[in-house]
């Protein structure tokens, strides 16, 4: 009973390099990890073949080190790796593909499908219908030729292409590498294994993105994972099995803080991360002197606590509450400089605004460093 | 008034003072005190001072203790008055270290009351040693120490007088303005925002370098991106290469033009033997047509004899009628010349004849005419030569008699001036009248003259004269006067002259003379008479005349001889002359027309004769070419050729017609163009496809190793960075701006704060200051020192200067008014005041000193003053008493 792992956009070759320095390697070695383990996943399953859907690299020219290094990785996994270009590694004159051939860094099990043409696998029972990209984007249906395909009786018809289907997403249409949604039943195909969406999405019976098995953005789309398809034989549905493969767990965090409790719910938040997320935090709304030193410091908690986590906080207002000013124990012109600052934060611009919010926060702040240093050393203010 | 009175003071072993020394009474006010160097004014300012600023316990003091004395115990007593308590202080070190304060019922010791003391005056002790300047606070200011009123340190009280300063603020306005610890956080903050920023507010440091940072990853990034797309494009050119030249080698599209250019290339040769055949076709023809023209001239040539042939029978025949024309011409001439002779020869004899009778009368007449001229002339000669005979007798005479009018004139003028200087002697000379008696002769002698005189005589002497008186003697006569041997002298002079004239024209005397002139002139009138006559006869002389004479003789002979040479007189009548030349002209003239007109006759009879002989030969001899057989031969023969010539050239003109239509038709040049342009294709598109070949492997190759750099791995690590680094340089930015932004409003609102602080202080300041310089004013530094002087000048300018640049004298006055507003500001805060001046003003001129005695003055209206002297004369005019220091 043939059983296939169907993956896609492993983006191999892309180095987070925004991200500092401490964190984007590890993310970038996690691409690599992931395959390793779609490997040892593919051969505890026992899979007949992988099926990987385009986009294999991140770009046509990785380093020769990343393209062996991906080769190696498949090593756990001896049965054939179907492998056909996505739009960042399209087949062109000169691509990643023919460098790695160059180099002989593809093993013999790797099976670089560069033309749409059906390769036949008769003793594992299918017959494979490619569609590779060899143009890095085009407006026709690359999976048009599967209708016309002949293929021997008896053997499955296995379709892997890459791009969007239509007339699922709205902002699809007209879409760059278009695929018609009833191409298996046109095609007569019992499986068309799809890549270029990240998240894992099973568009119909015989339709499926798998998504990406590691996770490379914050946008929640159900990511980091394979798809383990049985097809018990020909004609037949296949059963489609998800199967987590990430590491990481990328997420995005938004909140806009308008009452305080808000800003409780956030840090709770950042208290439960975990070291295997990755987190893009940001906080608008308006947050008080008090309360901010307070999530400041759940900020810095949270990072030490995640793999990484990027916070913006440009879009969060400094707003000292009476309170906080009372506290700071400013007099004379002091007193007279935080109430016109506080004045000009809602008077001004936005530009001014901001710079004298952050006139504040650094008055605050200096402030309360010498309240600290008073209150530590005991002496009394007259 | 003050709230501080110092009343007594009192020190003992201390110094020069080691028995107890009392300064009582002291007022409230100016007190004075004045003594010599060394007297001990300085020893009680010390003591005041050790008695405040000292610990009792301090062993720095050594210079209390007086000199040699170790077991002494330096001991300072003060008593004063404060906010009404009566207080004192004694202070002891050393030996006894002890110090007591009272206050009022209130008692204090050691160290408790030091403390006390020194938060009520405003200073502080030194943790260890001596008390040093930075310890003593308001005291430190008030109480100026020898030699240093120049000097003004506010920064150890600084403090105290803010806070008096905010005390004299009301209410609210005080904590508004007072900043607790502002200065610290300010400067904290400068401090950071100097670290980001320069003075002139641009980048530094870690900012500057994250700029810099920025700018260099962009490029980085852009070259890489150049490169990305240069692959890309690359790529891409060699996809479509590639596919170009697959496509050549499927399609082979040399193949079609190789076809093409060889169907061209048969297709030339075909017009090339064509061209050819045209070609021989062509000269073939130019050879016909000069064959045929040829032919057509020989056939020509055939008529054209024939012809001839006519033409000389005919001229044979009209040669033959010409000569028998002329030979009757020539018969006539003949004739006509004979008749033409006769009538000459006739004409030639009467003019013969006529010629004859015309010399003979001519000779006769000119025989005749010389014969009577000879005779005329004849008469002519004898009449002149008579004339001439006449004439040589007038002449001869003439000669003789020949006198000039003028040398008559010139002899009268003589014989005039000789009779006047004949009587002017006489006039004057002696004279001598002698009667003498008869017989006798006197000789008188004069002048070499003897004159025999007689008889009655008178004589006139005019020289010495000697008469010779026979018988008597002699008798020397001298007339006198010298004139008149002058006048004697003249008169013989020109007597003489006279006479010599006379002699050379031959005349007796003047009237002969003039008898002469008249004959002579007489004479000449005949001699021109008589040669008008003979000039009558023989114009041209007698000579010429003779042979005139001669040549009419030898005419005369001549005419003579001729006329008997000619012939004896014709019998027959002779015609005129003229006429007979006239005939003899005509008959002349008509016999050589006729001789003429025969010559040509004859002429032109031998003419035609030559002619007719000439035609009747040529006619003989084409006749005889004409009757040739050969050339009847020829002559067919020719005709026949030119038949098959002309029937050749139509077919040939055919045949070429037909090959340039075919030429026309099939443009051999366009088909070598053709050709040409198919080679180069072929050749071009061989080599394009070997080139598009090797730029294929040439870009192959360089995608290879362009691709195995990690090109777009490079690009994400270079863009992390850089939107790493913006990322940092845009944290920079906004906490250089908000620190900017910070930091400039502290300020600002600092110096205001300061600014109003510093209102009441300034109002003192300037009050003591209108005594000394009226209508200035000062301003402080932040530390309230005075710092500037603002002074009017005479001119009404304003003059701002610097008080450290002001000589010693004026910053010591400046320096005190400043310590007395100080006073003042203290006072009113409810602080202790007491002013010490240990030797002030000693550099002061007389008027300032004068002013500044008037501020001394109104100062001590409020303060106790206490001032130490070395000059008491100095401050006799102050209002107090100068009190004497000594021991």
């Amino acid at each position: 009973m043939p059983k296939f792992l169907h993956t896609a956009d492993w983006q191999i070759g892309r180095l987070f390099a925004t991200f500092d320095s401490e964190h984007a390697p590890l993310l970038a070695e996690a691409r690599i990890t992931a395959v390793e383990r779609l490997a040892a996943l593919a051969t505890a399953q026992g899979v007949t073949a992988v099926l990987v859907a385009g986009d294999v690299f991140d770009a046509q020219t990785v380093s020769d080190r990343t393209v062996r290094r991906l080769f190696n990785a498949l090593s756990a996994f001896a049965g054939p790796w179907l492998m056909i270009p996505g739009n960042h590694d399209a087949a062109l004159a000169e691509s990643v593909w023919t460098r790695a051939q160059r180099l002989g860094a593809v093993p013999a099990n790797v099976h670089l499908c560069l033309m749409p043409e059906v390769r036949l696998f008769p003793e594992l029972g299918f017959a494979l219908l490619p569609a590779p990209l060899t143009q890095r984007h085009t407006y026709g249906d690359l999976t048009d030729w599967f209708d016309t395909a002949g293929t021997p009786a008896g053997m499955l018809r296995i379709g892997l292409a890459h791009g969007s289907v239509q007339g699922i997403l709205a902002e699809d249409i007209d879409s760059a590498n278009p695929i018609a949604m009833d191409r298996p039943d046109c095609a007569r195909l019992d499986y068309l294994a799809l890549g270029d969406w990240h998240g894992t999405k099973i568009v119909g019976p015989k339709l499926a993105y798998s998504g990406t098995p590691e996770p490379d953005r914050f946008k929640a789309n159900d990511s980091g994972q394979a798809l383990l398809v049985d097809i018990p034989a020909v004609g037949i549905v296949p059963k489609i099995t998800p199967v987590a493969t990430a590491q990481f767990r990328w997420r995005s965090i938004a909140v806009e803080l308008q009452v305080e409790s808000d800003a409780d719910l956030v840090m709770d938040q950042l208290q439960a991360l975990q070291s295997n997320e990755v987190v893009d935090l940001t906080i608008t709304g308006r947050i008080s002197l008090a309360l901010r030193n307070r999530l400041s410091a759940a900020i810095g908690r949270a990072e030490a606590s995640a793999r990484h986590l990027q916070t913006d906080l440009s879009g969060l207002q400094l707003v000292p509450s009476d309170d906080d000013i009372a506290g700071l124990q400013a007099d004379g012109y002091l007193a007279d400089v935080i109430r016109e600052l506080r004045t000009a934060n809602a008077t001004t611009d936005a530009e001014g605004a901001n710079v004298a919010q952050d006139a504040l926060a650094l008055l605050a702040a200096e402030l309360s460093n010498r309240l600290a240093l008073t209150t530590t050393s005991g002496r009394v203010q007259p | 008034m003050s709230n501080l009175h110092l009343t007594r003071l009192q020190i003992e072993q201390l110094r020069q003072f080691r028995q107890p020394y009392v300064l009582n009474d002291l007022t409230l006010g100016l007190n004075i005190f004045s003594g010599p160097n060394e007297a001990g004014k300085s020893t009680l300012v010390r003591a005041i001072r050790a008695a405040f600023f000292e610990r009792h316990r301090s062993t720095s003091v050594e210079d209390l203790r007086p000199w040699g004395d170790s077991a002494a115990c330096p001991t300072v007593e003060i008593d004063f008055n404060f906010n009404g308590q009566s207080c004192q202080l004694i202070k002891s070190f050393f030996t006894k270290k002890r110090c007591n304060l009272r206050v009022g019922n209130q008692a204090m010791e050691g160290v408790d009351a030091e403390d006390y003391l020194a938060n009520l005056f405003g200073f502080a002790f030194a943790g260890k040693g001596v008390s040093k300047a930075e310890h003593w606070g308001i005291p430190g200011l008030l109480w100026v120490e020898q030699g240093s009123g120049q000097d003004l340190d506010v920064s150890h009280a600084s403090d105290h007088l803010r806070t008096a300063l905010g005390s004299q603020m009301q209410g609210d306005v005080a904590n508004s303005l007072a900043a607790t610890g502002g200065d610290e956080l300010l400067a904290r903050l400068q401090a950071q925002r100097n670290e980001l920023l320069t003075q002139a507010g641009n980048p530094r440091a870690d900012y500057a370098k994250v700029g810099e940072q920025v700018d260099q990853l962009q490029e980085e990034l852009n070259g890489l991106e150049q490169q990305i797309n240069l692959y890309q494009q690359q790529v891409d050119e060699l996809a479509l290469l590639r596919q170009q030249h697959l496509a050549d080698e499927r399609d082979k599209p040399w193949d079609t033009l190789d076809v093409q250019l060889r169907e061209a290339q048969g297709k030339q040769v075909e017009l090339d033997t064509l061209k050819q055949r045209l070609n021989a076709d062509r000269s073939r023809l130019a050879q016909l047509i000069q064959t045929e023209t040829l032919l057509q001239r020989q056939l020509n040539g055939f008529e054209t004899q024939e012809k001839a042939a006519r033409d000389r029978e005919q001229e044979s025949q009209r040669a033959q009628s010409q000569l028998e024309a002329a030979a009757s011409a020539v018969e006539i001439a003949k004739q006509q010349a004979a008749q033409v002779r006769q009538r000459t020869q006739a004409a030639r004899e009467a003019l013969q004849v006529a010629r004859q009778k015309s010399l003979r009368d001519t000779l006769i007449v000119e025989r005749n005419t010389a014969a009577e001229a000879a005779e005329k002339l004849q008469q002519s000669l004898e009449n002149a030569k008579g004339e001439e005979i006449k004439l040589l007798k007038l002449r001869a005479n003439a000669a003789a008699k020949q006198i000039t009018k003028r040398e008559v004139t010139k002899l009268v003028e003589h014989d005039q001036a000789a009779r006047e200087a004949h009587i002017k002697l006489q006039a004057v000379a002696t004279r001598v009248r002698l009667e003498l008696v008869d017989g006798v002769q006197v000789n008188a002698v004069s002048s070499g003259k003897s004159e025999k005189l007689t008889g009655q005589s008178e004589l006139l002497l005019h020289s010495e004269t000697f008469l010779a008186l026979p018988g008597v003697g002699s008798m020397r006569i001298s007339p006198g006067g010298e004139d008149l041997s002058e006048l004697d002298r003249q008169h013989r002079e020109k007597a003489q002259t006279l006479l010599n004239e006379l002699q050379r024209l031959g005349v007796a005397d003047v009237a002969a003379a003039q008898q002469r002139l008249h004959d002579f002139n007489d004479l000449v009138g005949q001699i021109k008479l008589a040669e008008q006559l003979l000039n009558s006869f023989a114009p041209d002389g007698l000579a010429e005349l003779q042979a005139a004479i001669d040549t009419a003789l030898g005419k005369t002979r001549q005419s003579q001889d001729a006329l008997e040479r000619l012939p004896a007189p014709s019998e027959q009548p002779a015609l005129a002359l003229e006429t007979a030349e006239l005939e003899q002209e005509s008959a002349e003239a008509a016999e050589k027309t006729n001789s003429d007109d025969a010559r040509e006759t004859e002429l032109a009879y031998a003419t035609a004769q030559s002619r007719a002989e000439h035609a009747a030969m040529e006619l003989t001899t084409t006749k005889a070419y004409l009757a040739d057989p050969n050339r009847a031969e020829m002559q067919r023969q020719c005709q026949q050729d030119l038949a098959g010539n002309r029937v050749e050239q139509s077919v040939l003109q055919e045949r070429i017609d037909d090959a340039n239509a075919q030429l026309e038709q099939a443009n051999p040049d366009i088909v070598a163009q053709d050709i040409e342009r198919l080679k180069l294709s072929y050749q071009r598109i061989q080599e394009d496809h070997k080139k598009r070949h090797e730029t294929v492997l040439l870009l192959q190759n360089t995608l290879e190793l362009a691709g195995a750099k990690g090109l777009e791995e490079q690009q994400q690590e270079v863009s992390g960075d850089l939107s790493r680094a913006k990322k940092r340089q845009r944290e920079f930015a906004r906490r250089a701006a908000a620190l900017k932004l910070l930091c400039e409003m502290l300020e600002a609102k600092r110096n205001a704060t300061l600014q109003r602080l510093q209102a009441p202080l300034l109002q003192r300041v300037k009050h003591y200051l209108q005594l000394l310089f009226p209508g200035s004013s000062i301003e402080l530094d932040l530390g309230l020192a005075p710092k500037k002087l603002i002074r009017r000048l005479a001119s009404g300018q304003t003059e701002v200067g610097n008080i450290g640049a002001l000589s010693f004298g004026a910053r010591e006055q400046l320096h005190l008014i400043s310590r007395f507003a100080y006073a003042d500001l203290l006072a009113a805060a409810g602080k202790p005041t007491l002013l010490i001046l240990d030797d002030a003003l000693v550099h002061s001129d007389e008027s300032r000193l004068a002013q500044m005695k008037r501020v001394i003055f109104d100062s001590a209206q409020r303060h106790q003053i206490l001032l130490f002297t070395c000059h008491p004369n100095v401050w006799r005019d102050v209002g107090v008493s100068v009190r004497s220091i000594g021991l």
